[in-house]
């Protein structure tokens, strides 16, 4: 399984379907932990009978078939699908209620969904999920990109119930290219623990928590793909000057000189 | 390795199925409901039934694929974990000499004399046969052990192994132009020029490979450049084709990746060896600066437009989302809580 992680961690992820299905494949007893620990791109399905958009992972899967959060039924049809108890079906629905208005309000778009699970005798689980697309034609050049939020939290109660402590591991897939042949594609994880009262709810408890994850993700994620990827490129290959060949030469004095220096504080990074 | 393993989620959280996957059909009905084209990769095959276990040869086919996609500098790392999860070493040994070695000349790797008196390119166009390469600057042929990525012995090349005499001129010449401009623009690149006839045609070649990998700061990354110049006698030109492609991998809680490639075509009227290689070394140079710069106004794009369209840093309200002010349905979840 180790392998396996290592593997995913090195693997391009534009291909990570492709590469994902080879592990199962070529290692099927760890199928169920591949599936509940690597993460994919979400998928999308439609809910027919509550009409809405709702988000695929391994947390609502049973089968091959899909529950939605908000009919709680399994597409395609499935008999005895997993499906949470009354009291977590109620909080499940009421965090996805919560969930979808913070979507809004920071996305402006994309689609939502909660899923929550009990642990016995120790709390529950859920997982919170957002996935966003945009398109765009700027300045002549096609490009676009997807955001996934994959935020998955353990929530444990204190033996008077006053108390929690949530583990939040969340992970930001993001893929952006130019249709014209430059792609940037991978995910970020990190994790956090938080241990707070619960007198508010575990959906105030959980939601501040993941916006805290989420920004501060974001901003790594900025960094990471704008600045150190330039930066390894720079690396490989200078910005150079677009100064002719020949004035280069020309210029050969004080040029050389400015070049040697350059040139030193680069290779020496 | 720690940090690596640290990727993972804390603690196992599986979800209680009812019914197992199948494991192809979750893929399937996942990628068919949003059909998202991805590199050829044929793992289904025909016998995936849910007893079929895969054959030995359809297990090396996703072991060879998995090792190609190997970030630079990670292809040992890589090869480790595939041997692990296939769990039968004699098998990936009976490959594993073979995908080296097509890693290394895709790659263009570059391999160190003995004596530390240089580098030499690993590429097709250098290949004499599966573990000899010529060293057209040096007039040398080098053994390459492809495992260890390394120079075992070096000799002189034989003539029908060397470039063809009727090309060293522009071979030395276009060489000479293209160490110049690697000089200038890139820290630290390997260059290769062949002069090879094809059929009757003179082909010239020009590698590019530009390397860096700092695994201490959790990155490595590739630049390669490989031009075919083909000379038309009859027309007195040349075609020359060109090929760019970069990847950079970041890895520092995570995996992100960076992958580009370049193509480029053109017509170049040839007027003797050295106006040949300045006009074909400037053609290069130019396009690969051209292409560098619209990297550059890829990424400003990206990260001011579609980046900033994905997520706000804050909602319109600039103010965090009011997690608490959900009155009426407040009460009810705290009976839920308990």
């Amino acid at each position: 399984m180790d392998q396996a992680l290592d593997l995913m961690r090195r693997m391009p992820p534009a291909n990570v379907q492709n590469n994902l299905a080879a592990l199962l494949d070529l290692a099927p007893e760890l199928t169920e932990e591949l599936l509940s620990r690597v993460d994919q791109p979400l998928q999308i399905a439609y809910d027919e009978v509550a009409q809405k958009e709702y988000l695929l992972c391994d947390y609502n899967r049973d089968g091959d078939s899909y529950r939605s959060p908000w009919s709680n039924t399994y597409f395609p049809e499935l008999g005895d699908g997993a499906v949470p108890s009354d009291a977590i079906r109620e909080l499940e629905a009421h965090a996805n209620e919560v969930f979808d208005a913070y979507r809004e309000q920071y996305f402006e778009g994309g689609v939502s969904s909660v899923y929550l699970w009990e642990l016995e005798n120790v709390g529950f689980a859920g997982c919170f999920l957002i996935k966003k697309g945009s398109e765009d034609s700027k300045r002549g050049e096609l490009v676009d990109g997807f955001w996934d939020s994959i935020h998955v939290v353990e929530v444990v109660l204190s033996d008077d119930g006053k108390e929690a402590t949530y583990k939040l591991t969340s992970t930001i897939m993001l893929s952006l290219h130019s249709k014209a042949g430059l792609n940037l594609s991978g995910s970020i994880t990190r994790q956090k623990n938080l241990t707070a009262p619960c007198s508010e709810g575990h959906i105030v408890n959980i939601g501040t928590i993941i916006e805290d994850m989420e920004n501060t993700l974001r901003n790594q994620l900025d960094q990471v793909y704008f600045s150190k990827t330039r930066d390894i490129l720079s690396a490989l290959r200078t910005a150079g000057d677009a100064v002719d060949h020949k004035r280069n030469l020309s210029l050969q004095a004080c040029l050389i000189g400015e070049m040697m220096g350059k040139k030193k504080s680069v290779t020496s990074s | 390795t720690a940090n690596f393993l640290g990727f993972s989620r804390q603690h196992l959280l599986t979800f209680p199925h009812h019914h197992p996957a199948h494991i192809c059909c979750a893929l399937a009905s996942m990628s068919s409901l949003n059909s998202n084209p991805q590199a050829e990769f044929d793992h289904s095959g025909g016998g995936d039934s849910e007893e079929g276990a895969l054959t030995d040869e359809q297990k090396l086919e996703l072991a060879r694929a998995l090792m190609l996609q190997s970030p630079p500098g990670e292809l040992l790392q890589v090869a480790s974990d595939v041997r692990t999860l296939l769990k039968d070493d004699a098998l990936l040994n009976s490959i594993a000499l073979d995908v080296f070695r097509e890693y290394n000349m895709e790659q263009m790797v570059a391999v160190s004399l003995p004596e530390s008196s240089g580098q030499v390119l690993v590429t097709k166009a250098g290949e004499i046969d599966s573990t000899h390469f010529l060293d057209p600057k040096r007039n040398q042929v080098v053994t390459v052990d492809h495992i260890k990525q390394t120079c075992t012995e070096v000799r002189p090349a034989e003539e029908h192994e060397n470039t063809v005499a009727v090309m060293q001129s522009l071979r030395n010449s276009t060489e000479d132009e293209l160490s110049s401009y690697a000089a200038e623009c890139f820290p630290s690149a390997q260059v290769a020029v062949y002069g090879k006839l094809q059929g009757s045609s003179q082909k010239l070649t020009m590698c590019i490979s530009s390397a860096k990998f700092n695994p201490r700061n959790f990155w490595n990354g590739r630049w390669r450049s490989l031009w075919v110049a083909t000379l038309n006698p009859t027309f007195g030109e040349w075609l020359l084709k060109g090929n760019v492609s970069v990847v950079a991998h970041y890895f520092e809680e995570g995996n992100v990746q960076l992958q580009t490639k370049h193509e480029y075509e053109c017509m170049v009227p040839s007027k003797g060896a050295e106006a040949d290689a300045a006009a074909l070394v400037k053609i290069v140079r130019t396009e690969e600066q051209a292409f560098l710069k619209k990297m550059g106004e890829t990424y400003t794009n990206l990260s001011e437009t579609t980046f900033k369209d994905l997520r706000r840093t804050l909602p319109v309200t600039r103010t965090k989302f009011p997690w608490s002010n959900k009155a009426h349905s407040l009460a009810a979840e705290l009976k839920r809580a308990r």
